[in-house]
């Protein structure tokens, strides 16, 4: 399984758009100053040109961890590279486009003046307005230009909000919750905006709780849990672990049959009434076709033959099922309400 | 620098200008200022020195309860609705974040107060009482004190709660009004502590009784423009002070 910070030879070759090394964050909230871990000691590269998603349940870390790279949030520990820039400074938030989850935006302004502000806060002099209308298209929001903020649903403002993350043409998009509170056509089109600025070379790292858009968009993906990062790696190698072979035979196997199944290492034979069930390890793919011959040569019929591999949300579920390694439970619900408590 | 300055002076401004509320309170600050008509009718031989007394004086509250509340109100808008996450994570530093907003509020509050005092002036004409540069020299006063009110409450919301910045804010407006009181309670206090706490506050607090020129307003005196002048300069100083201070805390605040 890949580990948080594996580290091999290729990906050094690559430019690092993110390197974070035993980032970690404490909180002290409440009047009692109680001590609240929110990030402890996250490692994690993110390259250029990559779609990377975080994922983990509500009050893991992932906002904190953003709000750590966006500049909001100074680390308790470790060092923090943005775009080969020592932690977060003026020079990568030129590069930076950022969306935070849940945002609402100025109510009184329209949706073009208020592209024009974070236009002008990007330092954008030249062209202001010819920007500002083709982003207002790019998000499909030209026909509500001049209506204000205040009037708009929740899917209108995170296409505003997705706009004004993006335009400065950053290289480096971080997306809390993108697609949260939005429709399924809201949430085709906020993964089509994302792939979009992939194309164009920019470097995507978003958090989501919806694991199937996750899935969709993600080069790699981490999970943390409990202020930890549990996992990092390829979707690819995630969600290859645990790919299995099934397949259903009907009828009554013989012994021989049942003998030479036995015998062969990566295959798990089990019987129930006139139902042969086989399991195949993924090193046995290859023999599939061996063993199908076998079997309708022992009388038996094939009812079905299925490739199985798991997706993110089993992923997410086993490991929500086991215990996080020397994480204090208390710690997940303190630092979901920490932010609340410091604000108040 | 000066693009993003004026980004969020225009923003600021917008956003002020077009606040509902703003309207609301504008509306009622007309209605006192009719009112104060009436009661110039109900003095004998005084109308032209109560309408200036009332109308004067109404717009230096209006201009203490504007500062107080464009102040507390935008800072907490933008960190409670979390615009100020868009804004903070782009290329700008904190303190231009502030010293925009500052300027805003205080563009706003001009143009507010002007629009109550051409009021004022307004209703002056139409009574034909006599409209001379003293009450202009008191509206200039007026405006920096409600700047000064609202540079205070942007400091207070960059470490507190709007309920608790409300608090400190009036806190610091009373004690500010009280400034020559507690000079004089000072200089009678026999106690050491009690005499370096009260100079201590004295010294800390800006003085508001500078700004509070309403015996030369109702009686039409001459106000000397040296007072003016160095009154201005005590409002920039205190104003600068209370920005450097907020610009610290905020610097060092994790938006969490």
């Amino acid at each position: 399984m890949p580990v948080a910070g594996a580290h091999d030879k290729k990906r050094d070759m690559t430019e690092m758009m993110i390197e974070l090394k035993e980032l970690s964050k404490t909180f002290y909230t409440g009047f009692r100053r109680r001590r609240v871990d929110a990030v402890r000691g996250v490692t994690l590269e993110v390259e250029r040109g990559e779609i990377f998603g975080l994922i983990g349940p509500n009050g893991a870390g992932k906002t904190t961890t953003i709000k750590m790279l966006t500049g909001l949030i100074k680390p308790t520990s470790g060092s923090m590279k943005i775009m080969g820039y020592d932690g977060f400074d003026r020079r990568c938030s030129r590069k930076l486009g950022y969306l935070p989850e849940i945002s609402y935006y100025y109510e009184s302004l329209t949706a073009a003046e208020i592209l024009d502000f974070y236009a002008k806060l990007y330092g954008i002099s030249e062209n202001r307005a010819r920007k500002v209308d083709e982003w207002l298209e790019r998000v499909n929001m030209s026909y509500a230009r001049d209506k204000r903020l205040g009037q708009f649903s929740k899917g209108m403002q995170q296409r505003i909000g997705l706009a004004q993350a993006l335009i400065g043409n950053p290289d480096l998009v971080i997306l809390d919750e993108p697609q949260s509170g939005l429709d399924p056509i809201g949430r085709r089109d906020v993964s089509n905006i994302i792939r979009e600025a992939q194309n164009q070379g920019k470097t995507i790292f978003f958090s989501s709780h919806i694991l199937p858009d996750v899935e969709r968009l993600c080069d790699r993906v981490g999970l943390i849990r409990k202020g930890r990062m549990e996992i990092v790696g390829s979707l690819r190698e995630l969600l290859s672990q645990n790919q299995h072979i099934e397949i259903e035979l009907l009828g009554s196997p013989d012994a021989e049959f049942t003998d030479k199944i036995g015998k062969i290492d990566g295959v798990k034979c089990e019987v129930h009434e006139a139902v042969v069930n086989l399991t195949l390890d993924p090193i046995m793919a290859s023999k599939t076709n061996d063993i199908l011959q076998l079997a309708i040569s022992s009388g038996l019929a094939v009812s079905r033959v299925i490739e199985r591999g798991q997706d993110l949300e089993t992923l997410f579920e086993s490991f929500e099922s086991s215990p996080a390694e020397s994480a204090d439970h208390t710690d997940e619900a303190q630092a979901s309400s920490a932010s609340e408590e410091s604000r108040s | 620098m000066m693009l993003t300055l004026s980004a969020f002076i225009s923003q600021t401004f917008k956003e002020s200008i077009r606040n509902k509320i703003m309207y609301g309170i504008g509306f009622f600050a007309v209605a006192i200022f009719l009112f104060s008509l009436v009661l110039g009718e109900l003095s004998l031989y005084e109308q032209a020195r109560v309408i200036r007394d009332v109308c004067m004086t109404f717009l230096m509250v209006m201009g203490i309860a504007l500062g107080m509340y464009t102040g507390i109100g935008l800072i907490h808008k933008e960190i409670d609705r979390r615009i100020i996450y868009t804004i903070l994570s782009k290329p700008i530093r904190r303190y231009q974040f502030l010293i925009g907003k500052f300027i805003g509020i205080s563009c706003t509050l001009f143009v507010e107060l002007a629009a109550m005092f051409l009021v004022v002036l307004g209703l002056l004409a139409v009574r034909s009482v006599d409209i001379d540069v003293t009450l202009f020299q008191a509206f200039w006063l007026t405006y920096l004190q409600s700047i000064i009110v609202a540079a205070a409450a942007l400091m207070f919301s960059t470490f507190s709660s709007a309920m608790l910045s409300t608090l400190m804010t009036s806190g610091f407006v009373i004690l500010s009004l009280l400034n020559p009181q507690i000079g004089i309670y000072a200089a009678q206090s026999k106690t050491l502590e009690v005499r370096a706490a009260m100079r201590g506050a004295q010294f800390l607090l800006p003085n508001f009784g500078h700004f509070d020129v309403s015996t030369q307003v109702s009686y039409a005196l001459e106000i000397p423009w040296s007072h003016v002048l160095w009154s201005s300069c005590h409002a920039i100083a205190y104003i600068v002070v209370l920005l450097c201070i907020a610009s610290i805390i905020l610097e060092k605040r994790d938006f969490i």
